[in-house]
């Protein structure tokens, strides 16, 4: 029985090329899309969950609010904090601390800018980063080791074995002599923590100072600590406030807490502030999720009416069965299975295409993902396949299988019912896509706003040099490249600033006058920053050489911090804190963005030394501290222009690594994860287009070989052309419109949400809807109108004589 | 064999009841060839459905075999339908995804008859029907008479007591529609019960009783 199922099935498929063609490949790139996306979902959820025992691991934030509501909220946290409670708390088990310090590694002749990760040597029993080389109970035994994951061991010793093989680290201005004592296999893609060099924790005084030690306001890395097996967060948190208070003192005013954040809960919980690694925005993972899932079901919506359009064809079969003896049932089960069987062929194409599409996809996702086809992935894509094909299925069998013989056979069949849950589908499908359509037009909108807009600076033609050296080397480096450089054709301005634009700038805080905290950015900078930058000033004027107190005493502040302070006549005033040394703002600089879009710009103080951080209360620092030579090229080949750059650095900073990148592409990176959506939700809306064209096309194929009479009739009794389109196109005008009446406020909604996670906003514009419309539209009438026009254009005695 | 009572069958419309058959007695007694005659719309084709249980009466009693057609349940039903009935139509109505081999062993899957005795039993058929070597064909490959000749080739494949023709030689040239004429005779010879609707007088000739239908009722016969 079944075999006589089968071969119906593969028959009518192979008999009916275009349709099966379409709804195998509609189905199958909706499924392929699912999967890369449930790829990407799974790495996303994954995050930090191969620690044994993760859930017994947590990241310690702290939170501090101050007597006058200024609040703190950070997960870099004091080296003291983590020792202090395990002393105090039997319900730590073991902790860990891990701090970052970028510095150059030397080996031979090479040198290498590196990010080196200090840690505590129970990092290997706490965490699960396996070794391939050495033992983990000794590779950070002693101060003078370092451990390579295998990538950095390769780039660096090449096929040697590197265990035992010296290698210089510098730590602050001094190298010391390490011993490589381990490999480590690379960290996983979807790891919080991820390291290419691990030296042991005893470094971190020479790094960051005795004090960083013993001081809970010096703040340079992450604590993570280990519970016991029955160690409970809620008792910790009665038994902190008493711990606490010891050792901040009992004058101590305002709140400090401290919090235990899952480790597998950094990635995605967005409520924390970044540590080390970036983290991602849930909502990603939810709106990809959507919409693969929209693509999946515009597919199975094409299937759906395409076996209905298709019913009066399988009608007679239906019949003929079930006069020879078929019930209902097991009519049921042959279109159900014949459903099944297309979404299990499409399930074959869709692996296929996601093998092919994976290295795509993971360049638009920024990640490093990998399928197997035995792994549980294609086990979950079977059951979708198969889900889809059931729930795909239904309607059609159902419908099909209902068909009264007697009716059928003699060819008085009604299908009104089917008609209008068929409309019903095809409007689901447009409102899907008029939807995706205006998604993904507000958002590129959007991207094209942010990497537009005037951000108070020109952005195009500046390197960015970082020195990686402390300041009196990197300031001799600089003053011999600009000797160098300042004359050349190619170069317009050169100038130094500790702080590039794209990376977190520095942020203090002080008490003023009335005791009150006020917090503020800072960079320190060269003399000719601003002209570099070709910023703007607004009042005062700019740094001078010849002015030697601007050197100490001069600043330059922002519009938003003179707004914030309420100066009508900002010049000559200074900052109202009682421990600041002489100062006086000389100039006022328009607003720039200096940070993302994401938020708005915050009140700013440019000092060409840090003498004014004398009087601030805590500093806050994210990037790397180490002078940026900033030059500004001219409009020329770029590339010459680099190698010039590059021979200057390598006479003038000889032994050091040359790095350099454009300002425009990091300031572009700040918005990479909204691009990798944007560009998603284009491949989505593409699709998504696609698959409901080609079951608009076929279902106008049907409606019109089903009319065929109906048209040559019109024709004979005088319809024109333009009357029998119109005829035709009436319809599913109608269709769209109403799928662009129900779609466009939801998208609107939707679109609004996903902007508010930006300072600077574009303005949804009606034409985006407008254009969307118009735009299903136009694809809608084409799509039917060329079937139309073809069976207009037939002979009308044709098709009367062929009925 | 067959018990029609006073059967009544019309459809409405709105407020209009369109009959199509009015208080309809008929006996057909097993072994009968019996021709339904009469002008166009005037329910044979309905009348056949009914016997055939591929429709029911809007009114009056129906026996089958003694048992009361109108009181049983679907499932019943269709079995007795299944196991007794045969059927063969104006167009042929073949399965066209399927080979004539294939469409022959339709009605037996349908009986769940277990695979090698499906086998035998079609060769069979084949072989008696003079048609092994279409087996593999598909049904647009063949001429109308032979696709009717599948058509009776599958009404009879499982030996059922009786056979409904709705103008099976409707479609097919005079030397096609003897040729079929001739093996109803041959079966009705052999025991099945055979009841015919034809508007061709020549036809009716073959069976042993004419029933002539006018208007939805049955027109007596002065035999
Ligand atoms: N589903 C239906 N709804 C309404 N009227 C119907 C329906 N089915 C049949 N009829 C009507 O019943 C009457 C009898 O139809 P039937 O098919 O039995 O006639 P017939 O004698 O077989 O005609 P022909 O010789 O043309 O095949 C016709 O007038 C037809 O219009
Ligand atoms: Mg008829």
């Amino acid at each position: 029985m079944y075999k006589n199922y089968l071969k119906v099935a593969l028959r009518n498929l192979l008999r009916h090329k275009v349709y099966t063609f379409i709804n195998i490949t509609g189905l199958s790139v909706g499924i392929a899309f699912c999967l890369l996306i449930l790829l990407f979902v799974k790495d996303e959820w994954s995050y930090d969950t191969f620690h044994p025992q993760a859930d017994r691991i947590h990241r310690l934030a702290v939170k501090e609010i101050t007597s006058d509501n200024q609040e703190y909220f950070g997960t870099s946290t004091a080296f003291v904090l983590a020792p202090v409670l395990k002393q105090s708390l039997p319900e730590i088990e073991s902790t860990v601390r891990v701090a970052t310090h970028r510095n150059l590694i030397r080996r031979g002749e090479a040198v290498f800018s590196e990010n080196i990760h200090v840690v505590d040597t129970t990092f290997f029993q706490v965490f699960n980063f396996p070794l391939v080389k050495g033992n983990t109970a000794t590779a950070l035994k002693n101060p003078g080791t370092i451990v390579l994951t295998e990538e950095t061991a390769k780039r660096i010793f090449g096929e040697e074995d590197p265990l035992g093989k010296p290698i210089t680290v510098q730590l602050r201005e001094t190298p010391y002599a390490f011993t490589v004592s381990a490999v480590a296999k690379n960290t996983p893609s979807n790891s919080s923590i991820r390291f290419d060099y691990l030296i042991s924790f005893e470094n971190a005084k020479n790094i960051w100072g005795e004090r960083a030690f013993t001081s809970f306001y010096q703040v340079y890395g992450e604590n993570y600590v280990k519970l016991t097996a029955s160690g409970n967060i809620n008792q910790i948190q009665q038994k902190l406030p008493a711990i606490l208070k010891q050792h901040l003192g009992e004058d101590h005013t305002g709140q400090y807490l401290v919090l235990f954040q899952p480790i597998t809960d950094i990635h995605l919980n967005t409520d924390f502030p970044e540590g080390l690694e970036p983290i991602s925005d849930p909502a990603y993972s939810y709106i990809l999720g959507t919409v693969a899932l929209f693509v999946l079901l515009i597919a199975s919506i094409n299937f759906i009416t395409l076996s209905l359009g298709r019913s009066i064809d399988r009608a007679r079969e239906v019949g003929v069965r079930k006069v020879v003896g078929a019930v209902r049932q097991q009519l049921i089960l042959q279109f159900w299975g014949e459903a099944v069987l297309v979404s299990l062929l499409a399930l074959v194409l869709g692996l296929a295409l996601t093998t092919l599409a994976l290295p795509v996809f993971n360049e638009l996702a920024g990640k490093k993902l990998s399928y197997s086809l035995f792994s549980t992935i294609t086990l979950t894509s079977l059951l979708l396949a198969f889900v889809v094909g059931l729930l795909a299925g239904i309607y059609p069998a159902l419908f099909l299988s209902n068909f009264n013989p007697v009716a059928v056979l003699k060819g008085r069949l009604q299908v009104g019912d089917a008609n209008l849950y068929r409309r019903f589908l095809i409007g689901f499908q447009f409102m899907l896509s008029i939807g995706l359509i205006i998604c993904t037009l507000v958002m590129s909108q959007q991207l094209r706003f942010l990497q537009n807009k005037n951000l108070g600076f020109d952005k195009e033609q500046v390197i960015i040099i970082p020195t990686g050296v402390g300041d009196n080397e990197a300031l001799r480096i600089f003053d011999r490249m600009k000797n160098n450089l300042q004359n050349h054709p190619a170069i317009a301005e050169i100038s130094h600033s500790v702080f590039a634009i794209g990376e977190g700038w520095m942020e203090a805080d002080y008490r003023d006058n009335t005791k009150t905290v006020r917090p503020f950015m800072m960079n320190i900078v060269d003399v000719d920053f601003l002209k570099t930058m070709k910023a703007h000033l607004v009042a005062g004027r700019d740094f001078s050489r010849e002015i030697t107190s601007d050197i100490s005493q001069g600043i330059i502040v922002n519009e938003a911090l003179v707004k914030e302070y309420g100066w009508k006549d900002p010049l000559g005033q200074r900052l109202p804190g009682p421990n600041f040394p002489a100062h006086q703002i000389i100039g006022v600089v328009a607003d720039f963005n200096y940070e993302s879009l994401h938020t708005p710009v915050k009140p700013l103080v440019l000092a060409l030394s840090d003498s004014l951080l004398r009087g601030a209360d805590n500093v806050m620092i994210q990037a790397s501290s180490r002078r940026k030579i900033m030059v500004r090229v001219k409009p020329g080949n770029l590339q010459t222009t680099v190698s010039l750059l590059e021979q200057t650095w390598k006479k003038d900073a000889p032994n050091l690594p040359f790095n350099y990148s454009f300002v425009d592409e990091t300031i572009n990176n700040q918005y990479q994860r909204e691009l990798r959506l944007g560009q998603m939700m284009n491949y989505a809306t593409s699709f998504a287009i696609f698959i409901s064209c080609m079951g608009l096309f076929s279902l106008a194929t049907l409606a019109v070989q089903k009319r065929r009479r109906e048209i040559g009739v019109r024709k004979i009794m005088g319809a024109s052309l333009q009357n029998i389109v119109l005829m035709f196109s009436k319809e599913f005008a109608l269709l769209v419109l109403f799928a662009f009446l129900v779609a466009t406020p939801i998208a609107y909604y939707v679109m609004q949400k996903w902007l508010q996670d930006f300072e600077y906003q574009v303005a949804i514009s009606p034409w985006i809807f407008l254009l969307a419309g118009v735009l299903s539209l136009a694809i809608a009438l084409i799509t039917v109108s060329y079937q139309v026009i073809k069976a207009a254009l037939a002979n009308p005695v044709d098709a009367l004589r062929s009925e | 064999m067959i018990k029609l009572k006073n059967i009544f069958k019309w459809y409405s419309s709105g407020f209009v009841k369109t009959f199509v058959l009015r208080d309809v007695s008929l006996d057909i007694a097993q072994g009968e060839f019996v021709s339904i005659m009469g002008p166009s719309g005037s329910g044979k084709s309905s009348l056949l459905n009914i016997i055939g249980m591929l429709d029911d009466p809007s009114e009056g009693e129906y026996y089958f075999l003694d048992q009361p057609v109108h009181k049983m349940k679907e499932k019943h039903r269709s079995e007795l339908h299944k196991n007794h009935i045969g059927f063969v139509f104006q167009s042929y109505h073949l399965i066209d995804e399927l080979t004539v081999y294939e469409n022959l062993e339709t009605p037996l899957l349908y009986k769940n008859i277990k695979s090698a005795e499906r086998k035998a039993i079609v060769a069979d058929t084949l072989d008696k029907f003079n048609i092994v070597g279409k087996k593999d064909l598909f049904p647009n490959q063949l001429s109308g008479g032979q696709q009717q000749l599948v058509g009776i080739a599958r009404a009879v494949i499982t030996t059922p007591k009786l056979i409904l023709a709705d103008e099976p030689t409707g479609n097919l040239n005079s030397a096609q529609g003897i040729e079929i004429m001739e093996l109803f005779k041959k079966l009705n010879e052999e025991g099945v019960t055979i009841v015919q609707v034809t508007h061709s007088e020549k036809n009716a000739e073959y069976g042993s009783r004419i029933v002539s239908l006018l208007d939805g009722r049955v027109e007596q016969a002065y035999a």
